[in-house]
């Protein structure tokens, strides 16, 4: 097996559900989430250039991911898959969030334009700072700033308060609604 | 209760659900092999232009053109398969159709492209055009619309920022604010319009190099990285940006992959309207390129010039030492796509560890725009960068910039 099947199987093994799960906060479902990875790992192991390790090839296919997705290469999103937006159950300090807590936020992000979506994913997920999302969605910082707070507002309609959102290292524009 | 995003969306993507999908790997495989097969022939010939380099020979061209090393023309093969004729796509393109380096303007001042006209030579692995279609009819349009609406978005945003940073009034503010909220508004409809098009309406063009009527370079991948255009003419053209590998492509029990023999072939556009990898309706064309090899000469290199270093094929007319270490080299070349080429034969020995970073979205190096950095078979690692330059009698060249890095810990400086 060559070398770059070695990380690709590795990748997908412990990562790839992971994987199409992230992608699938960005386009909703599941199938198309699935098929988001699949071009994503097609780009960047394809490309002939040499993947050695596991954990940098994830953060190339999740990079890939979102690229993919916001040059709009995937159009094929299946609006039928629309969750219901509320069913949360008890989140309780020192455990993880509950399956029908998590299904509610995925549904929430739903509610969300792409862009909105992406930089939700990129500040809350990929933990990226405000200059970092702007740079990689080739934005300003100000509607950088701009996105994350129409996006807060309109996720904390649907899912209530949410946590330190407001205090984030950066001063969001627009407060919540 | 408040909700800890952060800590639900991290939830939501590493911690397994029981209805988590799983992720065929199979199909993804025989995709990147396939990819990848296509790339190893180009790499392959880059090896065999790299190691002329360091040779040094007296000739200039490695390999006169042979038909034997091309794909054999097929009588049972369908319209624009691997070895068919080219003439069985016999549905010519609308007149809007075509490369848009070729428009000119027709007897009713239209314009349009006009086949027949030479591409350059090209050295490289790549042949990239930019090929256009009539707005009107074009499957791409819809691509291309969205990245006028993007590019508008960006330069409305940052008009916003200016201002502010200008600190204009608030009437100014309000007004180019309301012009960003139509951009937005705008790029969210076609994008929703888009998203609900029916599958296949998407990018779909496809080129055709041929050898004496017969197709032996072809990749029905293609259009899956293409990049939409958006010509604002008065003829209403759109289009996509297209890579086309110069290798011979696949026929039955032959297995392609191989760098096209230097020569001159011609280059066809298909257009299609079904799925990405359908036949095409209609074609357009001929254009003709040149394929060349050419192996380096000139100059004698030093004998501490890191001969594994992967120049691109010229007439090498300076080699001079840098202060502080290093070399200085200037290569003659007058091929269409000589700094591509150069940053396609830098890509295999780039460092991995330190390029990735610094190349985000899959592009190739790019020493153009970045410096590379390189580690060589001997161990030895080097920064090298590459900038076009005009000879003093006209003629272009590469020049490198070739110099030592310290320590592998420099590799990101």
């Amino acid at each position: 097996m060559a070398g770059w099947e070695q990380v690709l199987d590795e990748l997908v093994r412990t990562r790839g559900a992971a994987l199409v799960r992230y992608a699938t906060l960005l386009t909703g479902d599941a199938r198309a989430g699935e098929d988001l990875v699949q071009d994503a790992l097609v780009r960047c192991f394809g490309s002939g250039r040499t993947l050695r390790e596991t954990e940098a090839a994830e953060a190339y296919v999740r990079r890939a991911v979102l690229t993919i997705f916001l040059d709009g290469h995937r159009r094929r999103q299946r609006w039928t898959a629309r969750l219901h937006l509320v069913a949360r159950d008890e989140a309780t300090a020192g455990h993880e969030p509950g399956v029908a807590l998590r299904q509610d936020v995925r549904a929430a992000l739903l509610t969300l334009r792409p862009r909105l979506r992406a930089c939700v994913v990129l500040r809350f997920y990929d933990d990226l700072t405000v200059p970092e999302i702007a740079r990689r969605l080739e934005l300003s910082d100000g509607t950088v700033k701009r996105y994350l707070a129409d996006a807060i507002a309109l996720l904390e309609r649907v899912l209530g308060p949410i946590d330190d959102v407001h205090s984030m290292d950066v001063q969001l524009t627009g407060g919540r609604s | 209760m408040t909700l800890d995003l952060s800590r639900t969306l991290h939830a939501a993507v590493d911690l397994a659900d029981d209805d988590s999908p799983g992720l065929d790997l199979g199909p993804v495989t025989a995709r990147i092999r396939r990819r990848r097969h296509v790339r190893t022939g180009v790499r392959a010939g880059v090896g065999v232009a790299a190691a002329g380099a360091v040779a040094l020979t007296a000739s200039h061209l490695t390999q006169p053109a042979t038909v034997a090393g091309l794909p054999a023309a097929r009588a049972d093969a369908e319209a624009g398969e691997c070895g068919s004729d080219i003439a069985l796509l016999d549905r010519p393109a609308s007149p809007g159709a075509g490369l848009l380096d070729t428009l000119v303007e027709d007897a009713n001042r239209t314009t349009v492209p006009r086949a027949g006209g030479h591409l350059g030579t090209y050295v490289g692995s790549w042949l990239t055009v930019q090929a256009v279609e009539d707005a009107a009819s074009s499957p791409a349009g819809s691509e291309a619309r969205i990245a006028a609406l993007r590019a508008r978005l960006a330069a409305d945003q940052q008009k916003v920022t200016a201002l502010q940073a200008d600190g204009a009034s608030a009437d100014a503010l309000a007004a180019a604010r309301h012009q960003v909220d139509l951009d937005d508004a705008a790029l969210t409809s076609a994008l929703e319009a888009a998203a609900e098009a029916p599958d296949g309406v998407a990018t779909n063009l496809r080129l055709y190099v041929t050898h004496r009527g017969t197709v032996v370079a072809t990749d029905p991948l293609a259009s899956e990285h293409a990049v939409p255009l958006w010509q604002n003419t008065d003829a209403g053209l759109t289009g996509v940006q297209i890579d086309q590998p110069l290798v011979t492509c696949d026929t039955p029990g032959a297995v392609g992959g191989e760098p096209l023999p230097a020569g001159t072939y011609d280059v066809y556009v298909g257009y299609g309207t079904a799925a990405a990898d359908a036949t095409p309706v209609a074609v357009a064309g001929p254009w003709h390129v040149t394929v060349a090899h050419p192996s380096t000469s000139g100059a004698d290199l030093p004998v501490a010039f890191p001969r594994a270093m992967p120049l691109i094929g010229g007439r090498v007319d300076s080699v001079s030492p840098l202060d502080g270490g290093g070399w200085l080299v200037n290569v003659a070349t007058d091929a269409a796509d000589a700094a591509a080429a150069a940053g396609q034969l830098l890509t295999p020995v780039a460092d991995a560890s330190t390029v990735l970073p610094r190349l985000p979205h899959g592009r190739e190096a790019d020493p153009l725009e970045h410096p590379v950095a390189v580690r060589l078979a001997d161990g030895s690692t080097w920064t090298v960068t590459v900038e076009p330059f005009q000879a003093r009698d006209g003629s272009p060249s590469l020049v490198y910039r070739i110099t030592p890095r310290i320590s592998s810990d420099d590799a990101g400086s």
